[in-house]
């Protein structure tokens, strides 16, 4: 009883956060005049002009998704088997990419490789190639690729970090005895977390196809910059749904690629309690090849947009200019993102286990149906949010005059995002383990708390920390439905953009990095503290 | 339970909700560290609070206009203070604005207003051509937009995406000043040249200072940040010996139906004085008053020494719904 309530909340919850914005605006989309009207979807199905704006969209993710998954699985494999020097320092430092607005490393990157940037000289000199074509490469598709891929990396590195350190040492032991590391690495390792990383892909994936500050950067002609072209140039909120419609299509599609994949296969890898002594690799010649590796990914990632911050900056002062404008914006965003992080992970706690645990038969359609909402552009949810919530009435306008109104925002936005980073952890846990606590009498939430959670602590730190970045970076739903003096960081440093001295816009694009790289310290040394007294408890 | 019951509490004292007391609400695409001072100052002067909604630069979110459309059953905003003036004639043709016609507006140049008072223009930017003194001599610099055209300029020029913002209302004036075929070719011309297009005004800005590009059309805010950054670069007032260029007052309007009517009224009152255009003079956006004689710095022009396109803003509305079509074509979008 206890489980059927619980699971059937946290599915009407999501329901309505995330769902009803979105089906209203899609709804809205085909209702013109007071009838039916399918005009938008046949120009873009079935005229052909949005066939090659689709494959750009398609190329661009692609790309980007193959760039950070080389990265991220590499990084995510050295931060949690082997022992390289700095290794925290590293870990840090490669959420700075993903705490940057992609915009700024786009600047940065235009700037060095752009006609007369430094590395544009250096690389024509060296390499023999002309100043235009490095110029047209960083404005082509694949340069966007390029930028956006060390803007995601670090969701991928994360992922497949914690699902490493999930991983029961008992599987790698069993395999060295009989093959080398690299064998086991190869054959029972990665095998083993493949939904992880098949699950960080995805989220690239559907992250690059919904981006728009890159593409817009560098107009490169995708699906968001339609939308955003229909949007803003045309006021046609209309077409603009619509033409978010193949973003779902391609969604489904890359679901079902997974499902077929993953199908049959089980990997339920956790012992009886959390791993704690995963095995860890000691060859010189993999750390050497680490190190260089992580200085490689530090350089390019972070080295180089922080250098370019860094350097626009010419006095002290402005910092102190920055911090005053960014104050209220600072408090603003740990505060919403510190409760969205927590909702989204508590919820998507809840809807990943309904979509992984729980035996029914519309088990499969109820996780496709979860993430293909992850896909829908943010200004199409933000508008959504404003037709549901604006209304006459003590009720939504406390809402839509609150903070609350940008907690549902986060959570329409990235509810798909955290559970399917759980689902992908629950996937690890043998179901045995919870049918032996109900047998001892244990109700469903004990088995919860003494069981699964303990089990999932690593995944539930993960989408926290995954949640926490995203919500403190939202851009494009929260500047539709923030309530005045609610502004959050990125709001503040996008509206001081336009004519506010570069100093001070690098100055607060610091401060950001700072102020969100803080709380997340915290926060990773007392979930640490946390494992170890969990482990200590259930050893 | 008990943590359930703390956990609620908690999140429930954090909840600041906006309620109506003696205030108004505006929303305003005018760069934030240019409208916010004035704001403050009239915060201070009538003792009524303003809570401002400030945009984006608006090639980088589906900002203010977008969320002023979507509220328009339920108004929260009691005014709009555009940064343009084609972006309150769109509010006012879809009949989400009211009439008022301030008092402090009577000694605002007829053009810059609307007489129905739906509309009031004050302080104004201007399209200008930027270009990089490093690259180009004083005797090479160009003196018209359409110099841009000649092969002298082929993949030199930089403009901001005409679907966008200012850029967009430029081109929607010059088709209004040349007419449609001669508008046409200039741009075709100019695409034929390679101009290269990007995603905003302070992109052009951008290109020209770093030398990308030898010049770029764009607006005299985005070129003053520029010239006191100290780039390399300077301003042309193009076509002054012919139709002029585009002249790009601020305006306000008061939104119908919203809550606070009466503050609205007296907010609108205090952008149109003459103490707010010379605020807005001596800032570091440098706009240029409407009024002849208000002070501004010497480096500012006033309205009356520079040429301006003769359009009416609602006209230029009304032609960019028309051209938009062209200039999706154009852009490659």
């Amino acid at each position: 009883m206890q489980k059927q309530l619980t699971l059937s909340f946290s599915f009407t919850f999501f329901l309505c956060l995330t769902c009803l914005p979105i089906v209203w605006m899609f709804g809205n989309s085909i209702y013109e005049d007071g009838s039916f009207s399918f005009d938008y979807y046949r120009d873009i199905l079935f005229t052909g002009r949005y066939v090659k704006i689709i494959a750009n969209s398609l190329i661009l993710a692609s790309i980007t998704t193959m760039l950070s998954a080389l990265m991220g699985v590499s990084a995510g494999f050295f931060l949690a088997k082997t022992n390289l020097p700095l290794k925290s320092f590293f870990k840090i430092c490669f959420f700075i990419p993903l705490i940057i607005p992609s915009y700024t490393i786009g600047i940065a990157w235009v700037n060095l490789l752009g006609k007369s940037g430094f590395l544009n000289t250096q690389l024509a000199h060296y390499l023999h190639l002309s100043s235009e074509t490095i110029s047209d490469f960083i404005y082509s598709t694949y340069g966007a690729a390029f930028i956006l891929s060390i803007n995601l990396f670090p969701v991928i590195m994360l992922v497949t970090e914690y699902s490493l350190k999930n991983l029961s040492p008992r599987f790698e032991e069993s395999g060295l005895v009989t093959g080398s590391s690299f064998h086991v690495l190869r054959r029972i390792t990665l095998p083993l977390i493949t939904p992880a990383i098949i699950s960080g892909i995805m989220i690239v994936f559907v992250l690059s196809l919904s981006e728009f500050g890159i593409p817009s950067l560098l107009q490169i002609n995708v699906l968001t910059t339609q939308i955003f072209t229909q949007f803003s140039a045309f006021y046609n909120e209309k077409a603009a749904t619509a033409i978010a419609f193949p973003l779902i299509v391609i969604t489904i599609i890359i679901i079902i690629f997974e499902y077929i994949y993953l199908h049959g296969k089980s990997f339920e890898i956790l012992g009886r309690k959390p791993a704690r002594n995963s095995i860890q690799y000691h060859n010189k010649w993999l750390l050497v090849g680490g190190t260089i590796f992580f200085t490689f990914v530090l350089f390019i990632c972070v080295f180089i947009p922080l250098l370019t911050l860094i350097l626009n900056i010419r006095t002290l002062t402005s910092f102190h200019d920055a911090f005053l404008l960014a104050k209220k914006g600072i408090i603003n965003s740990i505060q919403f993102s510190s409760i969205g992080a927590t909702f989204l992970t508590f919820a998507g706690f809840l809807l990943g286990y309904l979509s992984e645990k729980v035996q029914f038969k519309l088990k499969n359609s109820t996780s496709t149906f979860i993430w293909i909402f992850f896909a829908v552009p943010a200004t199409v949810i933000g508008i959504g949010l404003i037709k549901l919530y604006n209304r006459p009435g003590m009720f939504f306008q406390n809402v839509y005059g609150s903070l609350w109104i940008i907690i549902i925002g986060y959570m329409a936005r990235f509810l798909p995002l955290s559970t399917r980073i759980q689902t992908n952890y629950l996937k690890q846990i043998p179901y045995s383990l919870e049918e032996a606590g109900s047998t001892t009498g244990a109700t469903w939430f004990q088995v919860l708390g003494k069981i699964v959670f303990p089990l999932q602590f690593n995944g539930i730190i993960a989408t926290w920390l995954i949640c926490f970045i995203f919500c403190i970076g939202e851009l494009g739903t929260t500047i539709l439905v923030y309530p005045p003096g609610h502004e959050t960081l990125p709001i503040t440093l996008f509206t001081i953009m336009a004519n506010s001295p570069d100093d001070i816009v690098s100055a607060l694009s610091i401060i950001i990095v700072f102020m969100t790289l803080l709380p997340l310290g915290i926060f990773l040394s007392i979930s640490r503290y946390i494992t170890r007294i969990t482990i200590s408890v259930t050893s | 339970m008990k943590f359930i019951a703390i956990t609620c509490t908690i999140l429930f004292m954090l909840v600041k909700v906006c309620h109506a007391g003696n205030e108004v609400v505006i929303y305003t695409s005018e760069d934030k560290i240019f409208s916010e001072p004035i704001l403050q100052q009239f915060e201070k002067k009538t003792g009524i609070k303003v809570r401002a909604i400030f945009d984006t630069e608006e090639t980088k979110s589906t900002g203010l206009i977008n969320r002023l459309i979507a509220e328009k059953d339920n108004p929260q905003a009691d005014i709009f203070w555009s940064s343009d003036p084609a972006r309150p004639a769109l509010l006012d043709i879809k009949g989400m604005t009211t009439s008022y016609i301030s008092t402090a507006s009577t000694d605002i140049p007829a053009i810059y207003k609307d007489p129905e008072g739906h509309w009031t223009g004050f302080s104004a930017r201007a399209r200008i051509i930027l270009y990089n003194t490093n690259l180009l001599s004083i005797d090479e610099k160009p003196l018209s937009i359409f110099d841009l055209t000649k092969p002298a300029w082929r993949g030199q020029v930089a403009i901001a995406n005409p679907l966008f913002g200012t850029t967009a209302i430029h081109i929607a004036a010059l088709f209004i000043a040349l007419g449609d075929e001669k508008a046409k070719k200039f741009m075709n011309d100019l695409k034929a040249n390679g101009v290269k297009i990007v995603s905003s005004n302070s992109e052009v800005k951008r290109l020209v200072a770093r030398g990308e590009v030898k010049a770029g059309i764009t607006d005299t805010d985005d070129a003053n940040v520029a010239v006191r950054e100290g780039s390399a670069v300077k301003i042309v007032y193009p076509d002054e010996s012919g139709m002029g260029t585009l002249i790009m007052p601020n305006m306000v309007c008061l939104i119908k139906n919203s809550p606070n009517q009466e503050n609205g009224k007296k907010l609108i009152d205090f952008l149109l004085s003459r103490e707010v255009e010379k605020s807005l003079a001596w800032a570091p956006c440098a706009q240029m008053p409407l009024r002849y004689d208000v002070r501004t710095p010497a480096e500012v022009y006033t309205i009356n020494a520079i040429k301006g396109i003769s359009v009416d803003y609602h006209d230029v509305a009304k032609k960019l719904e028309e051209i938009q079509e062209f200039l999706k074509q154009w852009a490659g979008f």
